[in-house]
C-alpha cells in the first residue's frame, strides 16, 4: 500500500461469526433490498408519467393503484436496507465508515431526505386525485433520486482510498462527494434503469393480480408493464456497456474473462435479460399469459442474483489490496439464537400476511355478497 | 483516532443529542402505544363504544404515520449520525453486539409489516383477526426494546465484560433490568400523553372528555412506577456515576433537576386530566406534552453526560482513545499514545510531528483529534467561554492539562500525547482568549488573593459562579466553619482530594469564600 493511503485499521473486537455467513447474510438482504428500492423509485416514476395521462381513465386508475403501494415498498425498502447497511459495516466497517465521515453532511442528508419522501409518497396514497398528489409524488421521487445519487457516491467513494486522504484534507467539514469518480453516473443511471424495468415488472403482476377480478383492466396493465419492463430493460445494454468501460480497465477486464466468476455471471445475466425480454414480449401477445410471466420472472430474478454478485466481486476487486483478515471469536450461542428466531420471525411474517390476506379477501368477498343481496 | 474527524462547527455532541432526542421520545412512543391501541381497540369492544372505537381507528392513522416515518427513519438516522461522529464506538457496538443488532432488525421488521397490516386492517379485518396483528406489533415492539436496551445499558454500565469480553456479560449488564422498567414504564405514560394531547382536539365533548380521562389513565399509574424503576436504576450505578447527577458535574445535575420538575408538572396535568377531563383544555395537553418531551430529552442527557469521559465507560474514551492497552489496539491505548505522540499515533492527523507546523496550528489539529468529540471552539460546550470563565492563561491551561482527568469531577479523559502537544494544544487554547493576561505571581512576603488561591486549588472542578455547590452548599456557614470544612474535604466527599495547600492559604481562601457568600 502507498505510504500517502490511510485507511483504518480492522476494529480490535473480533468478529463474532464465520465471514461466510456474514457475506451469505448482506448478500441476500442486499438483494431484497434492492427489488423493494426498484419498486419504490420505479413505481414512482411509472405512477408519475401515468398522472400526467390521466385523462384516460386506465391511467388514472394505475396511478392510484401504484401510489398507495409507495409507502408499503417504501417501508419494505428501508427495513430490508437496515439489515445490509448492518453487515456491510461487519464486513467493511472501515472502509464504509471513512468514506461517509468525508462526505458527512451529504450523507446525513440522506434521512431529512428520506422523511420528506416518505411523507409526501404518504401524501400521495392518502389524497390520489387531489390536485396535490401530482406536486407531491414528483417530490418524492426526487427524494429518491437524491438518495440513490448520495448513496451512490459513498459506496463508490468507499471503494477508493486512495482518494480519502486528498478529499478529507481539502474539507473536514463533511462537504465532499465523489464526483470525480467515472464510474459514479453510469452506475447510478445502471441502477435507475433497473429500478424501471423491475417496476415495470411490477405493474406485469399487478396485472395477474387483476386478472380475476377485472380482466381488461389487467390486459392493459400488462401491456403497460411489459413496455415499462421491455424499453428500459434494452435501454440497459448500452447503459449497462456505459458502466462496463467507466471502470478501470483491470476491472472491466474481469467481465471479460479476467475473472472465470465474474466472465459467467456476466454471461449468465446477459442471456438471462435477452430471455427474459424475449418471453415477455411472448406473454404479452397472449391471450393466458401467466406461465410466461412467471418464465420470465424467474429470468429477471437470475439476473438480480447475478448482478448482486458481480457488484460483490466488483468491491472484493477495489478492496483487495487493503482487505486484512478479521481475528474471529464466534459466539455460539446468540447467532443460533439469532437463527432460529429468523425462522420463527419469518413464520410468524408469513402467517400475519395469510391471516390479513385471506381475511381481507372474505372480507371483500363477504361485502359484496352484502351489496348484491 | 482510527478515522477523520468530521468538524461539524456547532458541535458533534449537540448533533448527536438533537437526533437521539427525536428518535427516542418516538420510539418509546411506538412501543406503548402499541400497547395503548390494542387495548383501547378491546375496551371500543367491550364497551361496545362505536365512537372511541372510530377514534381508535383514526388515532392508528397517526400513529403509524409518526413511527412509521419519523420514528423508523429517525432510528436509522442516530445510527449515521454515531457512526459519522464516533466510528470507533460504533464499530465496537457493532462487532460486540451484531447479533443482537440482527435480532433487533427481525423484530423491527415484523413491527413494521403488522403497523401496516393493523392500519389497512381496520377496514378489512375481522376484530380476533385484527386485535392478533395487533398484539404481534406490540410484542415486536417491546422485544425490540429488550433487545436494543442491552446495548444502550452496555455503554454505561459494561460490567463483567471488560474482564470476559462475552456477550451476555455486556448485555446483561447491571443496569440492564431496571432501565427496561425505566424505558417500559415512560414509553406507556408517552403513550397516555400523545393520545391526550390528540383527545383534546376531539370536537364531540362527550367523547373527548373520555378520551382525556381513557389517557391519563395510562399515564398517572406509568407515572407512580418511574420512580420506583429509577430508584433500581440509580442503585446500579456506580457510586462516582451518580454522584455527577448531585452535583458534582454542572450538566447532569441541570438536567437531574429540570427532569425532575418536568416530571411533576406532566404528572399535575395527568392528575387534572384524570379527575376534571372535562375542564381539560387543549393547552394543557401541550404542557404535557412539552413537560414529558423535556423530561426524555434530560434523561437522555443525564444518561449521556454521567457517562463521561468515556463513550463506553472503562473501554473507550469520548475521543475514542482505548483507556487500555492491549496486543490488537493498534497503538491506539492511551498508553501507545502518550508514548509515540497524539499526531504520530492518529491516522488521519495533517500533521505527523509536533513540528510540522506552527504551534498554534498544531495546537488546533491537536483540539479537532482529541477534545472535538465534545466540544467546540466557541459554540457548544465551546472552550473559550470555558477558559473565559475561569480567566486561566496559557500556563494556567498547560498545568490543567496534566490533570485533565480530575477536572470537572472526572467528566474528562486524560490528556493523550507528548509534553510539546501538551505544550501546542494549550498555545492554540490559550490563543482563543488573546486578552486575558496572566496575574502577576507574588512577591516573596506577599499574600496569595483568594482568587489566585481558588484558581490554583478549586477551579478544575468549580466554577466561580453562585450556583456552584461549593458556593450554594456553604450558604449558611461562617468563616470559620468554611475554614474548618477545607481541613475535611475527602472525608465530605470522597471524590474531593484532600486540601494540600499551607496553612496561610487555606485561611486566604477561606475568607474569600466567606466574603463571596456575604456578596
Amino acid at each position: 500500500m502507498h505510504p500517502d493511503i490511510v485507511v483504518p485499521q480492522l476494529d480490535p473486537i473480533p468478529l463474532p461469526g464465520p465471514i461466510g455467513l456474514f457475506w451469505v447474510l448482506l448478500t441476500l438482504t442486499f438483494l431484497l433490498h434492492t427489488l423493494a428500492m426498484n419498486c419504490v423509485v420505479g413505481g414512482s416514476l411509472i405512477s408519475i408519467v401515468a398522472r400526467f395521462r390521466s385523462k384516460h381513465p386506465f391511467h388514472a386508475r394505475l396511478a392510484g393503484d401504484l401510489g398507495r403501494k409507495i409507502p408499503s415498498l417504501l417501508a419494505a425498502t428501508i427495513t430490508l436496507g437496515v439489515a445490509p447497511l448492518l453487515f456491510v459495516q461487519v464486513l467493511y466497517g472501515q472502509f464504509f465508515y471513512t468514506s461517509s465521515a468525508i462526505m458527512a453532511w451529504p450523507w446525513l442528508a440522506v434521512i431529512p431526505v428520506l422523511i420528506f419522501g416518505y411523507y409526501a409518497a404518504y401524501l400521495v396514497a392518502f389524497k390520489e386525485g387531489s390536485r396535490h398528489a401530482q406536486k407531491a409524488a414528483i417530490g418524492s421521487l426526487l427524494a429518491f433520486l437524491t438518495i440513490a445519487f448520495i448513496y451512490t457516491n459513498n459506496f463508490t467513494f468507499m471503494l477508493t482510498p486512495e482518494k480519502w486522504f486528498p478529499k478529507y484534507s481539502r474539507s473536514t467539514s463533511g462537504l465532499n462527494l465523489n464526483l470525480d469518480e467515472p464510474m459514479l453516473w453510469p452506475r447510478l443511471f445502471h441502477t435507475l434503469v433497473a429500478a424501471a424495468a423491475v417496476a415495470g415488472f411490477l405493474v406485469i403482476i399487478m396485472a395477474l393480480a387483476n386478472w380475476k377480478k377485472d380482466e381488461n383492466y389487467a390486459r392493459l396493465l400488462l401491456q403497460h408493464g411489459a413496455y415499462w419492463f421491455i424499453v428500459p430493460t434494452m435501454l440497459q445494454f448500452a447503459v449497462g456497456t456505459w458502466f462496463l468501460i467507466s471502470l478501470p480497465e483491470e476491472k472491466m477486464f474481469l467481465y471479460l474473462g479476467g475473472d472465470w466468476r465474474a466472465t459467467v455471471l456476466f454471461g449468465i445475466s446477459s442471456l438471462a435479460t435477452l430471455g427474459a425480454v424475449f418471453v415477455m414480449i411472448l406473454a404479452a401477445r397472449s391471450p393466458l399469459p401467466h406461465r410466461r410471466v412467471i418464465t420470465s420472472l424467474v429470468h429477471v430474478i437470475v439476473v438480480l442474483v447475478c448482478m448482486t454478485l458481480m457488484r460483490d466481486l466488483l468491491r472484493s476487486a477495489y478492496l483487495e489490496e487493503y482487505l486484512e483478515a478479521p481475528v474471529t471469536r464466534v459466539q455460539w450461542d446468540v447467532m443460533v439464537l439469532f437463527l432460529v428466531l429468523f425462522l420463527g420471525a419469518l413464520g410468524l411474517w408469513g402467517m400475519m400476511l395469510l391471516k390479513y390476506f385471506k381475511r381481507a379477501k372474505s372480507t371483500i368477498y363477504r361485502r359484496r355478497i352484502l351489496s348484491d343481496e | 483516532m482510527n478515522y477523520p474527524v468530521w468538524d461539524v462547527f456547532f458541535g458533534s455532541g449537540l448533533l448527536i443529542a438533537i437526533v437521539s432526542v427525536i428518535h427516542v421520545f418516538v420510539a418509546h412512543f411506538a412501543i406503548g402505544g402499541g400497547l395503548f391501541l390494542v387495548v383501547s381497540e378491546k375496551r371500543g369492544y367491550y364497551l361496545n363504544d362505536q365512537s372511541f372505537l372510530d377514534w381508535v381507528a383514526r388515532y392508528t392513522r397517526f400513529f403509524v404515520l409518526l413511527t412509521l416515518v419519523l420514528g423508523a427513519v429517525s432510528g436509522v438516522g442516530i445510527w449515521f449520525t454515531i457512526a459519522l461522529v464516533h466510528p470507533s464506538g460504533t464499530s465496537t457496538l457493532i462487532r460486540s453486539y451484531v447479533w443482537a443488532w440482527s435480532i433487533e432488525w427481525l423484530f423491527f421488521f415484523l413491527e413494521i409489516t403488522a403497523a401496516l397490516l393493523y392500519l389497512y386492517g381496520w377496514k378489512t379485518l375481522d376484530r380476533k383477526t385484527h386485535l392478533w396483528i395487533g398484539w404481534v406489533y406490540f410484542w415486536s415492539a417491546f422485544f425490540s426494546m429488550v433487545v436494543i436496551n442491552g446495548i444502550i445499558t452496555f455503554m454505561l454500565t459494561p460490567g463483567a465484560w471488560l474482564e470476559s469480553g462475552t456477550f451476555w456479560d455486556g448485555f446483561l449488564n447491571p443496569t440492564y433490568l431496571p432501565s427496561l422498567g425505566l424505558r417500559f414504564a415512560f414509553s406507556l405514560v408517552l403513550a397516555g400523553v400523545y393520545a391526550l394531547l390528540t383527545a383534546t382536539r376531539e370536537k364531540d365533548r362527550e367523547l373527548r372528555s373520555r378520551l382525556i380521562s381513557w389517557s391519563a389513565r395510562w399515564i398517572v399509574p406509568a407515572f407512580f412506577a418511574l420512580p420506583i424503576f429509577a430508584a433500581w436504576y440509580i442503585a446500579k450505578l456506580p457510586p462516582q456515576v451518580w454522584a455527577s447527577a448531585q452535583g458534582r458535574t454542572p450538566t447532569p445535575t441541570r438536567y437531574t433537576t429540570l427532569l425532575i420538575w418536568c416530571c411533576a408538572i406532566a404528572l399535575a396535568g395527568s392528575l387534572w386530566a384524570l379527575f376534571r377531563p372535562r375542564r381539560f383544555p387543549f393547552s394543557a395537553g401541550v404542557v404535557v406534552f412539552a413537560a414529558a418531551f423535556l423530561t426524555m430529552w434530560s434523561f437522555e442527557f443525564v444518561r449521556e453526560s454521567v457517562r463521561k469521559p468515556y463513550v463506553i465507560c472503562g473501554y473507550m474514551y469520548s475521543n475514542s482513545v482505548l483507556a487500555h492497552s492491549s496486543p490488537s489496539d493498534g497503538g491506539l491505548s492511551l498508553d501507545s499514545i502518550r508514548k509515540r505522540g497524539l499526531l504520530a499515533s492518529a491516522r488521519w492527523s495533517r500533521y505527523k510531528t509536533a513540528h510540522a507546523a506552527s504551534p498554534l496550528e498544531v495546537g488546533h489539529e491537536i483540539f479537532r483529534l482529541q477534545c472535538q468529540s465534545c466540544h467546540t471552539t466557541s459554540h457548544y460546550r465551546g472552550v473559550r467561554q470555558l477558559i473565559r470563565k475561569r480567566n486561566w492563561d496559557e500556563p494556567a491551561i498547560y498545568s490543567r492539562l496534566g490533570s485533565l482527568e480530575k477536572m470537572v469531577n472526572g467528566a474528562m479523559p486524560p490528556f493523550a500525547g507528548t509534553d510539546i502537544e501538551r505544550r501546542a494544544l494549550a498555545a492554540f487554547l490559550a490563543s482563543l482568549n488573546p486578552d486575558i493576561q496572566p496575574e502577576s505571581a507574588p512577591r516573596p512576603g506577599q499574600e496569595k488573593t483568594g482568587t489566585k488561591v481558588f484558581e490554583e486549588r478549586c477551579s478544575s472542578c468549580h466554577l466561580d459562579t453562585p450556583d456552584d455547590p461549593l458556593f450554594s452548599r456553604l450558604k449558611r456557614r461562617n468563616t470559620t466553619e468554611i475554614y474548618e470544612l477545607l481541613g475535611q474535604l475527602d472525608s465530605l466527599n470522597p471524590a474531593m482530594p484532600a486540601f494540600d495547600g499551607s496553612e496561610n492559604e487555606r485561611k486566604v481562601l477561606a475568607n474569600w469564600i466567606g466574603e463571596r457568600l456575604e456578596n
